[in-house]
């Protein structure tokens, strides 16, 4: 319990500092008036609508306040108003945050369903042939960008062979978080490609890190007491090595889970995918800032989040993580 | 192309405008004085190229016009190439809808957009570029709009009717319209409309001559008055200024700003859904004003904003969008070798790509016409055309693209001239006494635009210049140059074919000084183009209008306000099972000219899909 405590106080510090850091960096690089005008743009001349803009940011807060003040909402779930689409950010938000959650998840499942196999294979056939043609492949896959990749399944899978969408439908599934939690409702067809390409670099830094892990597993005493015992190779890799070389890769993938939001920007981009990275690209480029730090808490909150349930993960497959 | 930055979009045809005698027919159409109808082959020069050509004629392409306000967006594609080949000349891929039979009711199209670049959509605060534009028509239509001959036409209007000295213009509304939320369509709903314009911060200034507008004594008619003659008002009507939006809608929006993203107004289209950035979907108006027509066609309409013209490319190409519009030369070279799509262009009275310069400020070193010069002098356009469009592009010598009043084939325009160039540099300084002459550049975020930055950059490090590169966020990029706080700018800009529908952007009238907001960006005050311009709005005399023009362009090309690049042209590329791409017609049964005059954008009422 100790353990969930100490871990959910450290999460709430690295939010104020994520959330801060971000609202501040947009009064950094302009001053209130400069977002005044960025806001209206071709309103920008009319006192009126600057004196609402004004009353709406609290721009006449110091810093600090303005900040509490911007947090305090964000915490009951408004995160403000965007002047660019006219409508809260919350409600943009709802619609965006599922679909880019399901594309982190999906592309996380593809790495992991394609990483695991191949690094317990590349372990248990160590310094073989099998072995170097899979590392060889891993660096091969983690040099290419994956906005390279998406381009490249573009071109081979969408107009090439047809088989899936080269941009994804603009209903996409799931649009909602009630879609969310509805798997067999969503567009998988639409989402393949996009999962795939932001997969592709994790594949092939998971299977170097379990092979590795399952390397020194596979030296240990107890899997010579196994294989002594005469049992499959299989169960002995699945269900002896598996769990104790996870460690290192459990931990990776609540960073890689992060970085693959990060990701979502370019990706979501190339596949015309209406999710955050989309959202937050067009925010910055119109100056819409209320978006811009809406979009960043949540990735911030996303991250934060993922890596506190990997630390739980964590120290359910290591106890002495616990009493750490 | 060079630098696909902002764009307005004034639109016209030369024999429209110059041959407009001013006064309106009885039936209130502006009827130009003598026709004068070309038949463009489009084979060189770009016009309305019909790729395939070969199996069809080309269809004369008249005039252009209608106010686009101002310069937006910029997003579009990617600059790295803007301008296609016009010496290339027809192309293999032609929409040939011949045989397409009898247009189909029903069905949904997916319209491929270069940008996001509208909300608010109410028509006065809109800083509306080209994808504005599609998205607008959908929703609202415009008072006026011109016919194939170059005439403006009552769309919205029963007619219009001038005065005597063209200082009054009565518009009259047909009968029996109503918005799509119910809210009757009249002379009263005119009057809302452009009061908000003459109220606005944006499109004000395109109204300037407005003295006001009221209602006729027996409230059927809306009568604009103005400061001085006026005789092409109604082009400007068949533009952004011309949107009719829903009074009630628009006094809800001014309450309740969140509904500014839900237009309503006469169009074919009733607004359903819109996304920022990503999509906008409207579905059929059953009620629409033409419905006895069958227009319009389709049952629902969604445009799906994809900013990079080759991933627009690939959703055609994959079918997972219908039609696109695109002016990225490589873009358009790839389409043209393609059978499985149709290719329109249309390089008429295109916009001109180019570098804008604040001429307008004492501090900086383009204050002085040597300087100007030798920045012009710096540059040589074919290379930048040749690296930035692969090749595809015609260079421009001034503001007026071929189709215009107002080009010349040769203007005082400085050729390219590096030793001379260099010799102005070092004059500048030596009078100055300045070691290094130092100029900001500034661009936008996307990538090929700060490429083409570079490149020009390399030119003027050349001629011993030292220039900045800059770059600024879209959402800032136009409210930058409106407010005068920059020195040269990637832009796009002075499409059409009236020059008196540039008045905004180069009178000093509208040449507020910063931080004032001001239409006349590069905050010109030039006497000689004042002249002219006042000139041009005065007559109705299509030689004294060109003599005009062309003065104008030649004071530009002396005084190097801008540094010209290139012409615009652009491709409406679809699936051949979509028809109906220019068989658009005027209330009254008679053509209209593609696009209302407005390059990249074209009507949608009458699209339909087939087998």
């Amino acid at each position: 319990m100790k353990f969930v405590v100490v871990r959910l106080a450290q999460l709430i510090v690295v939010l104020l500092a994520a959330t801060f850091f971000t609202y501040s960096l947009t009064f950094v690089a302009d001053s209130p008036e400069d977002v005044v005008d960025k806001l209206l743009q071709s309103e920008s001349g009319n006192e009126t609508r600057r004196a609402e803009v004004r009353r709406d940011l609290n721009l006449d807060d110091p810093l600090l306040i303005r900040y509490g003040k911007w947090l305090g909402d964000a915490a009951t779930g408004d995160f403000g108003f965007s002047y660019n689409a006219q409508e809260p950010v919350a409600d943009r938000l709802q619609t965006r945050i599922p679909r880019t959650f399901a594309l982190v998840l999906l592309s996380q499942v593809i790495a992991l369903l394609l990483a695991v196999p191949a690094g317990i294979i590349a372990a248990w056939r160590a310094n073989t042939w099998v072995d170097r043609g899979l590392s060889s492949t891993s660096i091969g896959l983690l040099a290419i960008p994956n906005y390279v990749a998406g381009l490249f399944f573009v071109f081979l899978f969408a107009l090439q062979l047809g088989w899936f969408p080269s941009i994804v439908s603009n209903n996409l599934n799931p649009s909602s978080f009630t879609e969310l939690a509805q798997p067999w409702s969503w567009d998988l067809n639409s989402y393949i490609l996009p999962a795939l390409a932001l997969s592709l670099g994790q594949v092939a830094v998971y299977m170097r890190l379990l092979r590795t892990d399952m390397i020194a597993t596979l030296q240990e005493d107890f899997i010579g007491m196994a294989k002594a015992k005469g049992m499959p190779t299989r169960h002995i890799l699945f269900r002896h090595a598996l769990r104790p070389s996870s460690l290192s890769l459990v931990t990776t993938i609540g960073i890689n889970a992060g970085a693959a939001i990060g990701g979502t920007v370019i990706i979501e981009q190339i596949f015309g995918m209406p999710g955050m990275g989309t959202m937050l690209v067009t925010a910055i480029f119109s100056g819409d800032i209320m978006v811009v730090q809406g979009v960043v808490a949540v990735i911030a909150i996303g991250f934060v989040i993922i890596n506190f349930v990997i630390d739980l993960l964590y120290a359910a497959l290591d106890p002495r993580i616990r009493s750490a | 192309m060079l630098l696909t930055l902002c764009q307005q979009a004034t639109y016209g045809r030369r024999n429209d405008v110059t041959s407009v005698t001013g006064r309106a027919s009885s039936q209130g159409t502006l009827l130009p004085a003598a026709i004068g109808k070309r038949s463009v082959t489009s084979t060189q020069g770009g016009n309305f190229v019909r790729s395939q050509s070969t199996r069809r004629s080309t269809r004369l392409l008249a005039l252009l016009l209608g106010l686009a306000m101002v310069a937006a967006a910029c997003g579009g594609d990617d600059d790295t190439t803007d301008n296609a080949n016009p010496d290339e000349g027809p192309t293999d891929s032609e929409p040939d809808e011949s045989d397409a039979g009898d247009p189909v009711p029903g069905g949904k199209l997916t319209y491929g957009l270069e940008a996001d670049t509208s909300t608010p959509w109410t028509p006065a605060k809109s800083v509306c570029a080209i994808s504005c534009h599609m998205i607008m028509r959908s929703v609202f239509d415009t008072l006026t709009l011109f016919g194939e001959d170059g005439s403006v036409q009552p769309n919205l209007l029963e007619s219009f009717e001038a005065n005597d000295d063209f200082t009054e213009w009565t518009l009259t509304p047909k009968s029996g319209i109503t918005f799509h939320d119910g809210t009757p369509f009249d002379a009263a709903a005119i009057k809302v409309n452009l009061d908000a314009h003459l109220t606005s911060f944006l499109t004000a200034k395109a109204l300037l001559n407005v003295e006001g507008v009221e209602l006729s004594a027996d409230g059927a008619s809306a009568v604009v008055t103005m400061k001085s003659p006026w005789n092409r008002f109604p082009v400007f009507l068949s533009g952004q200024i011309g949107y009719q939006a829903s009074p009630a809608w628009l006094t809800a929006a001014e309450a309740d700003p969140a509904l500014e993203a839900a237009p309503v107004g006469t169009g074919p289209f009733v607004f359903k859904s819109y996304e920022v950035g990503s999509s906008f979907v409207a579905t059929k108006n059953a009620e629409y004003w033409r419905a006895d027509e069958g227009l319009p066609y389709l049952d629902e309409i969604e445009y799906r904003v994809l900013a990079d013209a080759q991933a627009r490319k690939n959703a055609l190409l994959s079918s997972d969008i219908d039609i696109m519009h695109t002016s990225a030369g490589l873009v358009i070279s790839d389409l043209r070798e393609d059978d499985s799509i149709e290719l329109t262009e249309n390089s008429s009275f295109g916009e001109t790509n180019y570098t804008l310069m604040n001429v307008d400020n004492p501090d900086s070193p383009i204050n002085d016409v040597r300087i100007r010069k030798a920045l012009a002098m710096g540059i040589d356009n074919q290379v930048l055309i040749d690296r930035r469009g692969a090749g595809i592009g015609q260079q421009a010598n001034g503001p007026f693209s071929p189709d215009q009043a107002g080009y010349l084939e040769e203007t005082p325009y400085p050729a390219y001239d590096p030793e001379g160039a260099k010799a102005l540099v070092e004059e500048y300084k030596a009078d100055t006494g300045v070691s290094s002459v130092d100029i900001a550049y500034t661009t936008t975020t996307d990538p090929a635009n700060l490429e083409t930055g570079e490149l020009l950059k390399q030119f003027w490090d050349e001629i011993g210049l030292n220039v900045e590169l800059a770059q600024i966020e879209q959402g800032s990029f136009i409210v930058t140059a409106l407010s005068g706080d920059f020195e040269m700018f990637g832009w796009r800009n002075h499409g059409g074919v009236d020059p008196d529908s540039q008045r905004i952007w180069w009178h000093s009238e509208t040449a507020d000084a910063p931080p004032a907001l001001a239409l006349n960006f590069g905050r010109i005050k030039d006497d000689v183009i004042d002249e002219q311009l006042d000139a041009l709005r005065q007559t109705n005399d299509e030689d004294e209008i060109t003599a005009a023009a062309q003065a104008i362009n030649t004071q530009f090309g002396e005084q190097v306000y801008n540094l010209w690049g290139s012409w615009t042209v652009w491709g409406i590329a679809k699936d051949p099972k979509v028809n109906g791409l220019d068989s658009f017609v005027l209330p009254d049964g008679t053509p209209e000219i593609y696009g209302n005059g407005i390059g990249g954008s074209h009507q949608v009422s009458q699209l339909w899909i087939g087998e």
